[in-house]
């Protein structure tokens, strides 16, 4: 494994006030090294989509230090914030949120209107084996192609991070393996670093790394010296 | 609990329906400021002519007889007559006001309404009742003297009283172009006023009017049986239309009943589609709550009542709000407009059953876009609702197929997109826009026609620089002596009517005026293009409208007759003339004397430098081109108060529509807008994305709008009655500073949301499907 890439450091972050705060993250820290794919495992409400979304510049911590890549995230203001998720993350949602008018090709062009670099949209179609779909609207696909379009999509800004949030949620198991085994191979060949959040066990077994996460807190970071492969997992 | 729910829903969407509410308002206040106006003045009007029991017709001759209004009164048809003796006067002093002075030896038919000092006593001498306008314009009160020439002779009389006349709700002077109460008044005045003045007996004054009231509501069809009992011996039978002191005020009231109706409409057209917009969203958002309530069990009927009452309330709230402030606000402001130029006393603001009927409408036709909404989500299966609906369908658009469709940008294909599947949204985006640029072009255009009005009247028509009113008791030898001292044209301007044929019954001929020039250049004419053209010897002109009421083309022959003679002469039709304030018949000097008619001129028109004659015998008025001009002005200052109102709704409906559509599209994509956040787009690049499409619907909405500004404010116009030739002129500046305001307000809306936009929360837009 390379360097760290990113770094949380006593992490808290709270919502609401006065008497009604809640406290999703209590003094998260953890770190995660430059082409690692981990794993935040967690139930409902255990605080892993807060890390992920913390990650991903979409929410900003109460409190503690987040640096991706060197960048002190948790700094960052609006607009700052709009150029690390345009150049350093990627991100799949459980429910793809691909763009309903527009076609699997232009969702996965619509990133080289902040990024003008990176490979090509086709190109990054046909990776995720859609090469054929490019003109289908989001309507006309499967769950499990829209979810590999939402990848050729973040693939195509060639983040340095690829975000996944129960990205396999929303996906019977045959299509959850596809798409698991697509995000495991971009850790794997191309060196590219994979955060997943789920609930599904089985999924961190896969992982190199497990952070699991309960009632706002990290309970436990195991290194998977002998990651399983995502064909072995059972649903 | 479905109440609380409704109201925090309102307040959580408080722009949408802060918009129903305003456009509610607006449509009933509209209606309502119009309306309420108009009924009193209808009430007033009505209350008025009982009071003074209003003459149903009018017949004038050169002289009626005792016999002659005995024959009348004994027809059936006849309910009361009284004949009177009506002739032009002059104030002296009071800048030679114009006085129509009617002489009574009874009081039976259109006696004057009191409004101070006494009643009239027939026996009086030294008496005059005078218009009560006038009298407030110049201080005068009941025991004041007052002098005026007629008949050649100075007459001075006390003020009885100050009156108002059922048969002059609109008075004029002739000298002006407006209406201007202190240049005119009505008098009336006991037959011994007259009789003692000039040494005659009653039976020898010339009573030259017949007035009657009839139970008959088509009065011209007593002509026969009149015409039987004056043995024929009279000029013209009219009715109230044929009088301009009655028909331009029922001209203006009916053009009031037309706005009230044709603005209200537009403003209840956009309102439903702002409605129906609203609760396609609201209801499509809602689809898993109502799902969950009718699975807990509650009815169909209930959970639609609790939707339509969204709709039902605000629109309610709007229209009742409108109701009262059009009523009493706005209503009370345009009777006080109209109060200054039209005389009907007691006029004010009053409602009748019209006002609630069109509250109901307005608000049934929410209500009942409201129902059109909700009623496909309460046919789906409960269970089905309690699932997310179907995505919309992707599919291609028309757009796609076009050849250069794959070189568009993102923005722009998207957007396109967003259109073809948001077709109502689009539609009303474009309606509200292209009405406010309806609007906006007719406000401005109005400026420029009246100014290409006044250019037209003063650079070509009007080719002098004084006019020279006579008085009635000019002879033709001084009118001429004043021509050569002053040179210049003399003009004879007569009431006439004309037909397609001689002697033709009242419903082939029409009332007009005729005017007399002498060719010279002073008073020109312009043809159908507004060119400058001349008149042939031996031909007359007929004005455009006149000429289409009528049927009349170049080469046609028409026959006329003086209004207050029974003599028909014939003159054939040389030209189809134009002009802004005059409708009627023009011909040559030469030609109207070889008719045989007895010529008298009543102006002239002089290019003389300095003209100081005012006093003078047989003079009236003598106004310089910067006094004619006026009136023009006084015009310009009525367009610039309605283009205040004008203005301020051609920025009400763009802000209210378009801010609309930009909410509706916003909350559609706030989803689309959170992806597009979280994968780096700014701010600034959504809001275009999302502005882009309004500036669109803006382009076209000005695009489509424009040439209607035009056709609203001719409709406009043409309202005014056949006498007025406005044709609307709407120069290239007129269109882009209409087009460029309605932009501007366009792009300020798209500011709106920038806000909205930053504080966008990715993470909870994105956790829920809903």
């Amino acid at each position: 494994m390379g360097n760290t890439i990113v770094e949380f450091k006593n992490v808290n972050k709270q919502y609401g006030q006065g008497e009604a705060i809640q406290l999703a993250n209590k003094d998260v820290s953890f770190t995660i090294d430059e082409g690692e794919f981990v794993v935040i495992l967690g139930q409902s409400g255990a605080g892993k989509s807060t890390v992920l979304n913390m990650l991903g510049g979409m929410d900003t911590p109460t409190s503690g230090t987040i640096t991706v890549a060197g960048q002190e995230v948790s700094k960052m203001n609006d607009r700052e914030l709009s150029e690390y998720r345009a150049g350093t993350i990627g991100f799949i949602f459980q429910f793809y949120n691909l763009l309903p008018s527009l076609t699997a090709i232009e969702n996965v062009s619509l990133v080289k209107n902040i990024v003008r670099t990176g490979p090509d949209p086709m190109e990054m179609l046909r990776a995720v084996g859609l090469g054929d779909h490019a003109k289908k609207f989001p309507s006309q696909m499967s769950g499990g192609e829209q979810q590999r379009v939402s990848i050729a999509r973040a693939l195509a800004k060639d983040p340095k991070i690829i975000l996944g949030d129960e990205p396999t949620g929303a996906l019977d198991s045959e299509t959850g393996v596809i798409v698991l085994q697509l995000l495991s191979d971009l850790s794997r060949k191309q060196g590219k670093t994979v955060i997943l959040v789920t609930h599904n066990a089985d999924i961190a077994r896969c992982a190199d790394k497990v952070i699991r996460m309960k009632n706002g807190k990290i309970r436990e970071i195991r290194i998977n010296e002998s990651p399983v492969s995502i064909q072995e997992v059972e649903w | 609990m479905l109440v609380r729910k409704m109201t925090r829903e309102i307040r959580k969407n408080l722009g949408q329906f802060l918009s129903l509410f305003v456009l509610s308002f607006l449509a009933v206040s509209l209606f309502a400021c119009m309306k309420a106006s108009n009924i009193s003045a209808y009430n007033k009007l009505e209350d008025l002519r009982e009071a003074t029991n209003c003459a149903d017709g009018w017949i004038f001759s050169e002289h009626f007889s005792e016999e002659d209004l005995s024959s009348v009164e004994a027809l059936s048809d006849i309910s009361s007559a009284q004949r009177r003796l009506h002739v032009t006067a002059t104030a002296e002093g009071f800048d030679q006001a114009q006085l129509e002075v009617y002489v009574l030896d009874e009081e039976i038919v259109s006696t004057p309404y009191y409004v101070s000092g006494k009643k009239m006593d027939l026996s009086s001498s030294d008496e005059i009742w005078i218009s009560d306008s006038f009298a407030k314009e110049w201080d005068l009160m009941p025991g004041d003297a007052f002098s005026f020439s007629a008949y050649g002779k100075i007459l001075t009389k006390k003020i009885g009283g100050t009156i108002v006349s059922p048969e002059y709700q609109y008075l004029k002077a002739d000298k002006d172009l407006d209406i201007v109460a202190k240049n005119i008044a009505v008098i009336y005045m006991p037959v011994r006023g007259i009789t003692e003045t000039f040494g005659i007996s009653s039976d020898e004054c010339p009573f030259n009017e017949l007035i009657f009231t009839t139970n008959r509501s088509d009065v011209k069809s007593l002509e026969g049986s009149l015409s039987d009992a004056l043995h024929g011996n009279y000029a013209v039978l009219c009715d109230r239309d044929d009088m301009p002191g009655i028909r331009i005020m029922k001209d203006e009231l009916a053009q009031h009943d037309q706005f009230a109706i044709t603005f209200p409409v537009v403003f209840l057209a956009i309102a439903l589609l702002v409605i129906m917009t609203t609760m396609n969203r609201m209801i499509a958002n809602q689809r898993t709550q109502i799902g969950t309530l009718r699975a807990l069990g509650m009815k169909k009927g209930k959970i639609i009542l609790h939707y339509l009452s969204y709709s039902f309330i605000v629109s309610l709230l709007g229209s009742v709000a409108g109701l009262f402030v059009g009523t009493y606000l706005f209503g009370e402001g345009i009777a006080a407009i109209f109060r200054a130029w039209y005389l009907i006393p007691g006029w004010t603001v009053e409602m009748d059953g019209s006002f609630l009927l069109v509250v109901v409408l307005i608000v049934l036709c929410c209500t009942l876009a409201t129902y059109l909404s909700c009623r496909k989500v309460m046919n789906v299966h409960p269970a089905e609702s309690l699932r997310p609906a179907a995505p919309k369908s992707g599919k291609e658009t028309v757009l796609e197929k076009l050849p250069f469709w794959n070189k568009l940008g993102f923005s722009t294909q998207y957007n396109l997109r967003d259109i073809s599947r948001s077709k109502l949204r689009s539609f009303m985006g474009v309606f509200g826009t292209a009405a406010g640029m309806m609007i906006m072009v007719a406000a401005l255009a109005s400026i420029t026609t009246i100014r290409d009005a006044s250019s037209w009247t003063f650079d070509k028509i009007q080719n002098f620089k004084n006019e020279i009113d006579f008085s009635g008791d000019v002879t033709l030898d001084l009118a001429e002596k004043y021509k050569n001292e002053f040179g210049g044209e003399l003009i004879q301007t007569s009431a006439i009517e004309i037909a397609k044929e001689p002697h033709a019954d009242s419903s082939k001929k029409k009332t007009t005026s005729l005017m007399v020039t002498e060719g010279m250049n002073c008073y020109r004419l312009t043809d159908r293009s507004r060119d400058l053209t001349e008149l042939s010897p031996g031909t007359c002109a007929v004005t455009m409208k006149l000429a289409r009421a009528l049927d009349i083309h170049e080469g046609d022959t028409i026959y006329w007759h003086l209004y207050e003679k029974n003599t028909w002469y014939e003159a054939k039709v040389g030209l189809i003339n134009r002009h802004p304030n005059f409708s009627g018949v023009t011909m040559l000097r030469s030609d109207y004397e070889a008719s045989g008619a007895a010529y008298l001129p009543n102006i002239l028109y002089s290019n003389a430098s300095s003209v100081d004659i005012s006093g003078q015998p047989g003079i009236l008025a003598v106004h310089d081109d910067k006094d004619l001009k006026e009136s023009f002005d006084i015009m310009m200052e009525m367009i610039y108060a309605m283009l205040i109102v004008f203005v301020a709704f051609a920025t009400v409906l763009p802000i209210v529509v378009l801010y609309n559509c930009g909410n509706l599209s916003f909350h559609e994509r706030v989803k689309e807008f959170a992806t597009l956040k979280v994968l780096g787009f700014t701010t600034k690049k959504i809001r275009k994305l999302l502005s882009l499409q309004n500036l669109w619907l803006s382009i076209v909405g000005v695009f489509l709008g424009a040439p209607f500004g035009t056709v609203m404010l001719q409709y406009m116009f043409d309202s005014n009655g056949d006498s007025m030739d406005y044709p609307v002129s709407a120069g290239f500046l007129v269109y882009l500073a209409s087009g460029l305001f309605v932009m501007l307000v366009s792009v300020l809306v798209s500011y709106m949301f920038n806000k909205r936009i930053k504080k966008l929360d990715m993470v909870e837009t994105l956790k829920g499907i809903e």
